[in-house]
């Protein structure tokens, strides 16, 4: 696994490649330049030798020196001199004669000439010329010291093995070096593109100067740069699109819920002309009823309260109505604020002792446009509700007023706060439809907060409700301002 | 005796009036819907002319209609219940209460009713369109 790891990187492909070129060549050129060593020095040996030999074996054939013993031992000895011989000896007329400066083997004459320069024994290169002189054959030994040239040969070997070494080294060296030179660039490149996955803001950069990595480098920037383009611009689009969609669930959700209150309010419309069918009867039979009977009669009382709970009756039908359906109304514009204060005014005698009142009315141009008596319907619809959900408790009402700026449009917005015990979201969906109560029965209508919508709605503005459980509901109505 | 004739679908309105107006000195007649309360108003025409706007068959306004087309003199109260008046048959729903009442009185009803209403303002409308 390591090893096929260091395999596969460029490294340690180049060194593999580097170790394995040098296994190789060295050994060959180390024999072949061994052969050539060898060859040229020993031939310059043996050669020398030779031509020595055949110079001496010319002496001899003249015979000066072949005249008297001692003359013959004298050349010989010269001989042995001049050409550092191990030994230099004749065989002539049947007698052997050496130089008295060297032993002659005795063995000499069988040797004859070697073939080969000797490494191993003696040392010593034998040569056996023949010479000729007064009709009489005879034959000139002599052996040279071939250690020198072998000590030589071997010393230009170890010269060859020590700069082959040398070579294989450096050449090792200079491509591990060429290697790391080239991957290491790559390798900062490598690490580069890895964090740009991380942070694709990061620029991929190099310091090499080398030509390829630059344009390497500089190809993979521009890559860099335009997937990162095309990412912000993606992620640019998916965020348009979240956006969109949220929109669009908002709007549908208030599609919904606006379409559950029209079909609720044209419920309530077809619901409100049947009992105003039966209600006229009702009323009429139950005051001709009353004409009829004597004031003492035990029925009268009960007809009396027949006429009442009518009465009741048709005055939660009309308010039944007036959600369902666009009210007709004094449609001018108003001072929002004047309308505040004079609910205020109304509506304090109605605040348990238990409830706080703050109020924070601005003063300003902006007018509303309708009919001031729904806008305080509506205020004194909210402010009922929420002293209801203070319940004995108690706590704090607010009811704030403000012109507000939405975009380049001039709003007026009214708020009322309350401290109350709050709504959870699915009492918030129900809140404006008709007969939505969270009343004890008796208590209210449920007609209250429905109304409040549909005079909302009919003057153009729009009601928002914040609430927690616990904490308190935030009731928010933005009028459009009135533009003379 | 001033005659009065009343139409409306519903018999206990129907007879309710009845009740009322006859007490109070007036010939009442009652027709069931809009045809039957044009035929007899053709049959019979009375001194006022009490018709509900929203009726099976031929609805209050035309009746409106086709009574002053044939005596622009006559004198008529047009009512109604309110509510959404899709819920009746008609197809502009947009069409509510006030807007109705409002069209009947452009159609030529001389005073409009919500109903429910009581025995005064019923005899103080009456009266005053039954006065000359």
């Amino acid at each position: 696994m390591q090893g096929s790891r260091l395999f596969n990187t460029m490294l340690g492909r180049l060194t593999l490649l580097q170790l394995a070129v040098h296994l190789v060549l060295p050994p060959i050129l180390l024999y072949r330049l061994d052969v050539v060593v060898r060859s040229s020095a020993g031939a310059t040996f043996t050669s020398h030798a030779h031509a020595y030999a055949r110079a001496l074996a010319s002496e001899l054939d003249l015979g000066n020196v072949l005249q008297s013993p001692g003359r013959t031992v004298a050349f010989l000895d010269a001989a042995v001199e001049g050409g550092g011989c191990q030994y230099a000896t004749i065989w002539y007329d049947g007698r052997l004669i050496g130089s008295s400066l060297a032993p002659t083997p005795h063995n000499v004459r069988l040797r004859g000439t070697d073939s080969t320069l000797q490494s191993s024994g003696d040392m010593t290169y034998a040569i056996a010329s023949d010479f000729h002189h007064a009709d009489r054959d005879g034959t000139l030994y002599l052996g040279f010291d071939s250690k020198p040239t072998l000590t030589q040969i071997r010393e230009a070997r170890v010269q060859i093995i020590a700069a082959l070494l040398v070579y294989a080294l450096a050449s090792i060296a200079a491509s591990l070096a060429l290697a790391r030179m080239i991957s290491r660039p790559l390798t900062d490149l490598q690490r580069a593109s890895r964090r740009v996955t991380e942070d694709p803001s990061r620029q991929i950069d190099t310091t090499s100067s080398m030509s390829e990595i630059r344009d390497l480098t500089r190809d993979l920037e521009a890559m860099r740069r335009n997937l990162a383009g095309v990412a912000a611009q993606l992620r640019l689009e998916m965020q348009q699109r979240e956006a969109e969609q949220a929109e669009r669930q908002q709007l549908e959700q208030r599609l919904r819920h606006e379409q559950r209150l029209a079909t609720v309010g044209t419920f309530a419309g077809g619901l409100a002309h049947e009992f105003n069918n039966i209600l006229l009867p009702l009323l009429l039979y139950s005051e001709q009823a009353l004409d009829d009977i004597d004031a003492t009669h035990p029925a009268r009382h009960n007809v009396q309260q027949i006429l009442a709970a009518a009465k009741r009756a048709s005055g939660i039908v009309s308010k039944m109505l007036a959600f369902s359906r666009p009210i007709t109304q004094l449609n001018q514009p108003f001072d929002p604020a004047v309308a505040v204060q004079e609910t205020l005014e109304l509506f304090r005698a109605l605040v348990p002792p238990n409830v706080t009142v703050q109020t924070r009315i601005e003063r300003f141009e902006a007018r509303v446009f309708g009919d001031s008596t729904h806008f305080s319907q509506v205020l004194l619809n909210l402010m009922s509700n929420a002293v209801f959900a203070m319940g004995e408790r108690g706590g704090v009402l607010a009811v704030a007023l403000a012109a507000v700026d939405e975009g380049t449009e001039r709003r007026v917005m009214l708020k009322v706060t309350d401290t109350g015990k709050g709504m959870g979201a699915e009492m918030i969906e129900r809140i404006f439809e008709p007969f939505f109560t969270t009343r004890e029965v008796g208590q209210g209508t449920g007609l209250g907060l429905s109304v409040v919508h549909g005079i909302v709605s009919s003057m153009g503005a729009t009601i928002a409700v914040a609430s927690q459980l616990g904490k308190g509901s935030e009731f928010t109505i933005i009028f459009p301002a009135h533009k003379p | 005796m001033k005659s009065v004739l009343v139409i409306d679908d519903e018999p206990a309105i129907r007879d309710s009036i009845q009740q009322v107006l006859t007490r109070f000195g007036f010939e009442v007649i009652t027709a069931v819907d809009g045809v039957a309360g044009f035929e007899s108003y053709l049959k019979q025409p009375t001194d006022l002319v009490i018709v509900d706007i929203i009726m099976p068959r031929s609805d209050g306004i035309s009746v409106i209609g086709k009574i002053r087309s044939c005596n622009p003199n006559a004198r008529i109260i047009a009512m109604t219940g309110g509510g959404n008046f899709a819920q009746a048959g008609y197809k502009d729903d947009t069409l509510v209460t006030d807007a109705y009442l409002t069209l009947a009185a452009k159609w030529g009803a001389d005073a409009v009713m919500t109903k429910p209403f009581g025995r005064d303002k019923l005899l103080e409308t009456v009266r005053g369109l039954t006065l000359h």
